[in-house]
């Protein structure tokens, strides 16, 4: 769960192939002429689709987004059965038009066509075309085949370029394009297909064999003109884009001066406007025109209260600003997987923005879309990755630092005291931190009381139990933890044998990965997972003879310890996971999936005690 | 109070008169207990409460579109904790068609915070309004509101006029926060006729009707306005819960149906009528009836070609089901009428689900089979009620077959389920059968009970500390479907299912059988080895292998709405566990033989020779329960999870 993730919007790239999930379908033909002409895009597109049984019947279901001021108009579409006859046309009056806004905006300029071609008798064929111009663009063609599951046969991309608007492109997994220079012109083709990868637990997105291509103009004008030349020319475009929002109304510089009003220290009066900017703003995205990568003004924020990613971002600096503090909006790929960024390749690659403030000693990094993180917490989508940080003149790529296993640290203290009836009255205190805190913190903030109590009750403890009470302790504002109180009765913990008893744990969820010889995949662990119990079983009327032995597992990629002691009548039990972070090649993923599935087998095993 | 303008008046005398007055429902004015109250006493929870939602909704004569109905609204909502902001996003739907559609005006919207103990206000800028385009006749305003955080009080008002007077619709007094004041007023005109339909309540905390002494004119018509208020106060949030059917069965709302249309020339039309008359009326529509007779005249031509002459009746119903059901697609559009035309549909083999079923009981039809439509109201719809004889209530319809006294419920739009098993949207829900001049309800039992049994072979290998172990699934009805799904005819997916969610591996014994025989229950069997603890010289094994139940569907502890489990559920396990040699059972556990009106449950174990027998089992007796049983529903479950995974203990000897 990451609700944080919920909150970015910046322009996607150029996209027009939607991602499936289905293997029921395959593209046969996928033909993409991309001409750059007097400014323009101009994009005709022709898809051959083979609908191979019933459940590929939705892709069949075609989409074709744009934004407003491109032009999009679809061409022939009919279906065909396997011999090439045509079954049927598709006619104009079945295309529906309607507004494509994602769910975390209120609203976007941007538009969908869609229409469907189905058919009952399998296989058939789909074929459909359409030519799209667009009238300012920073991107010519962006297929990232990684997430997809859907076989493409054949697929060319053409793009032809006049010769004084150089491109550059940047490929993987696909043979180097066919360069043709006529007059004035120059035509690249590129020629690929796609064999869909098996989906596997954390398959390593930077190692990946699916093909990759991004082709961008060199320069181009979208708001301001800009150039991908280099990371550092095109975060200077990023500046200018953004230039001069950064006007405050006399109402807001009044209020940061009181504010602000005896405060010396610069760290100090960062934190109080980054609380003024949680307390007072919410997330709000309204995408208009070149919206996608240019910010809201400040003014706008001030006034309305609300902004997106960029908007808040932006505030936050003019805020800074007027406080005399410096700071610099930065571009991120906020997402749970950690993307390389190439430092070669200059281009849009980015779906959110920070703000970077470079302290003397420390630098810190402020997410502006949340009302409840700390200052200067880095979050688990954020975490460990380059961004661009943007300035007038000096743009350039910087590291956000990565999550610790320390960072990441989860603890909980139980105590069972066991019933007679082989229930048990259990008192818990959870103590988040990392990813875990960040979806607690926000659960207990921003979700309604009721859907809260159901996702507890459905998620915090297993098997048959009386939930008699929970509540969340937060810690103060400035610490990125968060504590869970609960108070429940088991009603299934214990069997008494004779003298042995068997004792139910409260077993931590280990992930699953899939067995190793079915493993195609480099493996790619983003952060670090790290868990501490400490667990006390008190058994009325008893002495505790036996204990289970000790458990301690060391490997490169993590380790497990459990630990058992008896001490009159209580079982004190100490167990600690850590799985790290980590890139790991195929030919080690045996190993690894070892290790986890020692732990999976151990952690669900009843602990069995001698007593007397 | 004889009139709605007195009647508001009546409100604001107190609030200026009276500044301890805590609500206020005059639009623009804010109390000071509005704007600094930090929690809603009755539910210190609640992340926002309703202050006051006054609808208002009355007809006006257009000179060229005739009456319109006018739909106003007002709210005021007070924020209290962040999760409330949610509220002040607001969306309004409307009809887009250009020369008929609604219109949406008079959009206003107003926040007031508490700044430096000073109440402050923003108002909407209308340049602020959004509009998205849901489809060709759909588009939806959206606004979010400036300046809101914890502590504010959003006011907004709007109004929409529409032709559709068929839509007045519904009028939600519950919501999911609390409601202090919620107020419908409808003011009739002697044209159209409106029935109320309550439901969660059985009365009105405010209901009043008079009939204005004010003449209106709108061309040759002269009338009078009659005006009906109704109002609930102080309603907690309705807190959702899980296993309900729908929501709207159980908050609070009224909701409006034309019954009758009294036209200028003296003239009138039914819209409420009775059962037999509505099932007259469906038989005549081209929709439906006429779709019929049409597909019956498709049946004639096309039964020849399947060859059914030689089969008896219930093979031929059989057959023409499984023929619908590869043939056509659902486009998983629910209705009772069928969208598309016959021809249309024929041509594009997909449609709604009347398109579908209609079909087939036009070609049982042409087969000679005894078969009526029966329509319903699916889980998601709500129940129907039976005093409000409205073609509305009912959103689907599915066939129902007699042969040699047997009856038999078809749906023929999900091709993964037998013949005549429903699927859950449409099981165990009233249906009226449609016969000409008929009520007639029945129940659309489920086919079978979902079931499944779980068979395990257990040899122990003491020395090694492991069990090899032999398990047997077979699933019928619901709990065949889903495997089924599951299992999508790759052995990968069971194993991966297994490994994942039991920890068991499956080691390449996988043997499936019957998944495409949907007639047929659809089992599989494996092998898997595993450890068990031993300690000083005992054995404790688990003879259903850690694969019994283990979590408590029931998870709630105070529960106010029924339990539909929707289908009725059973499950049997057995296991064979083999003594192993040199060791005696020391421990076996309890026999257990439980019978209620709830639940019934069984355990038991037998020692033959070398082997213990297990024998256990559970079923739900019912698929609908009140929420008195839950607390013993919950410890029933308990005692299965407990007693199933209890274990035998071997000694050495």
């Amino acid at each position: 769960m990451r609700f944080i993730l919920a909150l970015f919007l910046l322009l996607p790239f150029i996209n027009i192939n939607a991602d499936d999930d289905v293997f029921s379908s395959e593209i046969i033909n996928y033909i993409s002429h991309r001409q750059v002409k007097d400014g323009k895009l101009i994009i005709s597109d022709t898809t051959t689709i083979q609908i191979n049984n019933r459940d590929g019947d939705s892709d069949a279901e075609i989409r074709i987004p744009y934004s407003k001021g491109d032009k999009l108009s679809i061409g022939d579409a009919w279906i065909e059965d396997m011999s090439g006859n045509i079954i049927r046309k598709l006619k104009s009056k079945e295309i529906l038009d309607r507004s494509s806004i994602s769910h975390i905006s209120l609203y976007e300029d941007d538009f969908v066509k869609e229409f469907e071609l189905k058919h009952n008798q399998y296989p058939y064929k789909i074929v459909y075309s359409y030519k799209i111009t667009l009238n300012k663009f920073f991107q010519i063609a962006s297929y990232d085949y990684r997430n997809r599951s859907r076989k493409t046969n054949n697929s060319i991309v053409i793009v032809e370029t006049p010769e004084n608007q150089p491109i550059k492109y940047r490929q993987r997994n696909i043979d180097t394009p066919k360069i043709e220079t006529a007059a004035k012109t120059t035509r690249y083709i590129w020629q690929f297909s796609y064999e869909p990868l098996t989906r596997e637990v954390n398959a390593s997105i930077n190692n990946s064999k699916a093909p990759l291509l991004e082709i961008v103009p060199l320069n181009f004008i979208y708001g301001v003109s800009g150039n991908c030349e280099n990371w550092q020319t095109f975060g200077n475009w990023i500046y200018r884009l953004n230039a001069g929002k950064d006007i405050l109304p006399e109402s807001e510089t009044k209020k940061i001066d009181e504010l602000l009003k005896d405060v010396k220290d610069d760290k100090e009066k960062a934190k109080i406007l980054y609380r003024y900017l949680q307390d007072y703003n919410r997330y709000i995205n309204v995408k208009l025109n070149v919206g996608g990568l240019q910010t809201h003004s400040a003014e706008y924020v001030a006034t309305n209260r609300y902004g997106d990613c960029k908007a808040l971002t932006n505030y936050m600096q003019a805020i800074l600003k007027y406080a005399g503090i410096k700071s610099y909006y930065t571009l991120i790929n906020s997402d749970d997987r950690v993307e390389d960024i190439d430092p070669d390749f200059a281009s849009q690659t980015f779906n959110h923005a920070i703000l970077t403030i470079p302290f003397s000693n420390d630098t810190t990094f402020l997410e502006c879309t949340t009302n409840n993180l700390p200052f200067g917490y880095v979050h688990a989508s954020i975490q460990n990755r380059k961004a661009l940080y943007v300035s007038e003149n000096n743009s350039q790529l910087i590291t956000i630092p990565a999550h610790s296993p320390q960072d990441v640290l989860c603890s909980r203290n139980i105590i069972s005291r066991l019933n007679n009836d082989n229930s048990a009255r259990t008192e818990i205190l959870i103590t988040l931190q990392g990813e875990e805190y960040e979806a607690a913190n926000y659960i207990s903030t921003n979700i309604n009381k009721n859907t809260v109590d159901k996702y507890i009750r459905n998620n915090i403890l297993q098997g048959s139990f009386d939930l008699i009470n929970f509540n969340f302790i937060k810690a103060p504002r400035d610490s990125a933890k968060i504590q869970l109180q609960i108070e429940s009765k088991m009603h299934n913990i214990y069997k008494k044998f004779g003298n042995n008893i068997s004792i139910t744990p409260y077993s931590l969820k280990i992930p699953y990965y899939e067995n190793a010889d079915k493993r195609t995949q480099d493996l790619q662990i983003d952060l670090p997972e790290y868990y501490e119990d400490s667990l006390i079983y008190e058994i009325p009327n008893t002495t505790i003879n036996k204990i289970p032995s000790n458990i301690q597992i060391i490997t490169p990629y993590g380790h497990y310890r459990l630990q058992f002691e008896a001490k009159d009548n209580q079982l004190l039990v100490q167990k600690s996971i850590l799985i790290k972070a980590g890139n790991y090649a195929l030919s080690e993923y045996g190993k690894f999936q070892e290790f986890i599935q020692q732990l999976r087998n151990i952690e669900i095993k009843n602990y069995y005690i001698e007593v007397q | 109070m004889k009139t709605l303008v007195l009647c508001v008046l009546v409100v604001i005398v107190p609030l200026i008169s009276n500044a301890q007055e805590k609500y206020s429902e005059e639009y623009g004015k804010v109390t000071q207990h509005e704007i600094s109250m930090t929690e809603y006493v009755p539910d210190p929870e609640a992340e926002a409460v309703v202050i006051y939602e006054i609808g208002t909704n009355y007809f006006q004569g257009d000179d060229n579109r005739g009456f319109l109905l006018h739909k106003e609204r007002r709210t005021k909502i007070k924020v209290l904790k962040a999760a409330g902001t949610e509220y002040a996003k607001i969306e309004i739907p409307f009809y887009t068609d250009s020369r008929n559609g609604e219109s949406v005006i008079d959009i206003e919207a107003t926040v007031y915070n508490l700044e430096n103990g000073k109440p402050t206000k923003t108002n909407l800028d209308p340049k602020k309004i959004f509009e998205e385009k849901i489809d060709n006749d759909l588009s939806v305003k959206k606004i979010a509101l400036p300046d809101v955080r914890e502590g504010s009080v959003i006011e907004f008002k709007y109004h929409i006029i529409t032709p559709f007077f068929f839509n007045m619709g519904t009028w939600a007094f519950q919501k999911k926060i609390p409601v202090i004041h919620s107020q419908l007023i409808y003011k009739a005109i002697p044209y159209y006729e409106y029935t109320y339909i309550m439901r969660g309540t059985k009365e009105f905390h405010e209901f009043d009707s008079v009939t204005k002494n004010h003449d209106i004119h709108f061309g040759s018509l002269l009338y009078q306005e009659k005006i009906y208020t109704f109002g609930m106060k102080d309603l907690p949030a309705f807190r959702d819960e899980e296993f309900i059917s729908a929501e709207e069965d159980y908050m609070i709302s009224i909701n409006f149906q034309v019954s009758k249309i009294y036209f200028a020339s003296g003239s009138s039309q039914n819209y409420i009528s009775t059962w037999p008359a509505l099932c007259d009326d469906f038989l005549k529509k081209d929709n439906f009836g006429k779709y019929i007779k049409n597909s019956e005249k498709e049946g004639k031509k096309l039964l020849p070609t399947l060859n059914l002459d030689s089969k008896s009746q219930l093979d031929q119903t059989i057959e023409i089901t499984q023929y619908v059901k590869s043939m056509y697609k659902w486009n998983d559009v629910n209705n009772k009428f069928a969208e598309d035309k016959l021809s249309d549909f024929l041509k594009s083999k997909s449609g709604n689900s009347a398109n579908i079923n209609l079909y087939l009981i036009g070609l049982l039809k042409a087969a000679n089979i005894n078969v009526n439509p029966l329509v319903l109201s699916t889980r998601n719809h709500g129940g129907v009620s039976k005093s409000h004889p409205f073609q509305q209530f009912l959103n689907y319809v599915i066939a129902q077959v007699e042969i040699d006294g047997k009856t038999y419920f078809i749906d023929a739009t999900e091709p993964l389920r037998y013949f005549d098993e429903l699927p859950t949207r449409c099981t165990n829900v009233e249906a009226l059968v449609v016969k000409p001049k008929n009520e007639e309800w029945v129940i659309t039992t489920q086919k079978e009970v979902a079931r499944t049994s779980k068979a395990f072979k257990v040899k122990i290998n003491p020395d090694q500390q492991t069990l090899d172990i032999n398990i047997k699934y077979t699933l019928s009805g619901q709990d065949a479907y889903q495997f089924r799904n599951i299992y999508e005819g790759k052995d990968d997916n069971l194993v991966n299912y297994f490994k994942k969610n039991n920890n068991v591996n499956i080691e390449d014994s996988l043997i499936t059988n019957d998944y495409k025989e949907l007639n047929k229950p659809f089992s599989f069997s494996f092998q898997s080895s595993t450890g068990f603890e031993k300690a000083s010289d005992k054995l404790f094994i688990s003879p259903f292998c850690n694969l019994s139940v283990s979590e408590n569907i029931f998870k709630q502890e105070t529960r106010t709405l029924p339990i539909d489990l929707i289908y009725l559920r059973n499950a049997d396990y057995t296991s064979e566990v083999e003594i192993p040699k040199g060791y005696k059972v020391e421990y076996l556990p309890k026999e257990l033989k439980h019978d209620s009106r709830l639940m019934s449950i069984k355990y038991s174990t037998k020692v033959t020779d070398n082997k213990i027998e297990v024998t256990a089992g559970y079923f739900f007796n019912t698929n609908l329960y009140d929420a008195k049983d839950y607390a013993r529903l919950k410890y029933s479950y308990a005692e299965i999870i407990k007693q199933f995974s209890d274990m035998i203990v071997f000694v050495k000897e």
